[in-house]
């Protein structure tokens, strides 16, 4: 029997997926081939070594999870103006530099830009790689659904942009803007169904917009996508900084930050 | 600490099969609080109540991607946790003999103790080789022996054409091990 057949009758065998007459089938196969015994105790023995690795990989994404829960707030003085109540509980620890930098060196640019043109300035945060993506490039990369989508990218891109601009939510009494960007390259993570967005989140206050936090991958549907922004979506952004998109109707697949 | 907006019992057992962020938040934020108070009392220390935690939690998410979980009418999603955290703790305490159980810990009735499960030596050394392999090959694996996703779900995740070529990934990431562990 072909060593991938194998392993499959093995894992439904294990897993009780098996019906009463496929199961006897297979006891009988088995019973009477050693050597299909001996693959099957080692294919077990090896599927345990990944469960304990894989729980293992939980264990540290919960502590991380504890200790984000548990990591004080610190407040940059652009923000001090909030009272401490309003403050919201994500960590901008790891932007205070970032966002330091962009105060003291743009403040004033920041006052003249118009907001098409601070569209124009998050254009230019691009990512030069892209990491996950290539890890899960497919082995066999013929699917036409994940290949570029650079012709599409320019009209969505300046739509979503100007509505996102306009679309300013409140969060725990902070102003926020949301900009949604389509990925500008191939190779993308992602269900065939699913087109991954950027996302970019800015912290505003009488039209002074900076960034924040650093640009989130988002997986949604794309025929949702409209109503991303036409219907002015509440965002929530997290403790450990991962955006949560509070509509139901809007169907997040994954939301995933870029390191 | 920092405090998630609440989600009710379903829709923590909705999310958490997501290994959804909020739904461990909300897990830590309300329904081991209790656990914590409880081994608190009982003297338990810190790093030990932290590992405690992570075992219900761990336990919670692993019945329900099993779908081996379903939570009656009657009982909340936080009784039953603070139950799992008692026998994880006795569980625990069995082996190191760490701590002295009160007379309500051995009164305690309905704690059945699970057995760890048994690891030999070809299984410790997979769990050894496995943070060297690609992340593809992990989230794949993980996915599908841990996760217990399907195949379809796999190959939309990873971005995959089709099952069959998942189905080879898997295979290949299987091989991969094996020639480690040799």
């Amino acid at each position: 029997m072909e060593e991938v057949t194998f392993l499959d009758l093995v894992n439904k065998y294990v897993g009780g997926e098996m019906s009463p007459s496929e199961k006897l089938e297979f006891e009988t196969y088995l019973s009477n081939n050693m050597t299909a015994q001996k693959r099957m105790a080692d294919h077990i023995e090896l599927v345990k070594g990944i469960r304990a690795a894989a729980r293992e990989e939980l264990r540290t994404e919960l502590k991380k999870i504890k200790e984000q829960m548990e990591s004080p707030l610190e407040v940059t003085d652009s923000l001090s103006s909030a009272s401490d109540d309003q403050i919201q509980p994500f960590s901008l620890k790891r932007w205070v530099p970032y966002i330091a930098a962009v105060f003291f060196l743009g403040m004033i640019a920041y006052f003249n830009l118009e907001r098409d043109q601070q569209a124009e300035y998050s254009d230019s945060v691009v990512f030069e790689e892209n990491g996950y993506d290539e890890e899960l490039a497919p082995i066999e990369p013929e699917n036409e659904k994940t290949g570029p989508i650079a012709d599409q990218a320019e009209p969505i891109e300046s739509k979503v942009a100007k509505k996102s601009l306009d679309s300013q939510t409140t969060i725990n009494g902070i102003e926020s803007v949301v900009q949604v960007r389509i990925l500008p390259k191939a190779g993308m993570v992602g269900s065939p169904t699913a087109e991954p967005f950027f996302i970019q989140v800015y912290e505003g206050r009488n039209n002074e917009f900076h960034i924040a936090e650093d640009t989130l991958i988002l997986y949604m549907d794309l025929k949702k996508e409209g109503l991303l922004y036409e219907n002015k979506t509440r965002f929530t952004i997290l403790s450990n900084g991962i955006l949560e998109v509070n509509k139901d109707s809007i169907n997040l697949r994954f939301i995933q930050k870029r390191e | 600490m920092s405090t998630p907006s609440k989600l009710n019992d379903e829709e923590i057992l909705r999310r958490i099969v997501h290994r959804d962020a909020l739904a461990f938040q909300n897990l830590y934020a309300y329904h081991t609080p209790a656990i914590r108070s409880y081994l608190t009392i009982q003297g338990v220390q810190e790093a030990d109540i932290l590992e405690i935690e992570q075992e219900v939690i761990i336990h919670l998410f692993e019945k329900c991607v099993e779908g081996s979980f379903h939570l009656h009418k009657s009982t909340k999603l936080s009784t039953y946790l603070y139950g799992v955290g008692k026998k994880a703790w006795i569980n625990k305490n069995r082996k190191s003999k760490k701590y002295e159980y009160t007379q309500e810990v051995l009164d305690t009735e309905d704690v059945t103790v699970d057995d760890e499960e048994e690891f030999s030596e070809k299984s410790q050394k997979v769990q050894d080789v496995f943070p060297s392999l690609s992340v593809a090959c992990q989230k794949v694996l993980t996915m599908y022996y841990y996760e217990r996703k399907s195949m379809k779900e796999i190959s939309e995740l990873v971005g995959d054409p089709n099952e069959d070529t998942t189905r080879k990934r898997k295979y290949k990431c299987l091989q991969r091990i094996k020639m480690l562990i040799k």
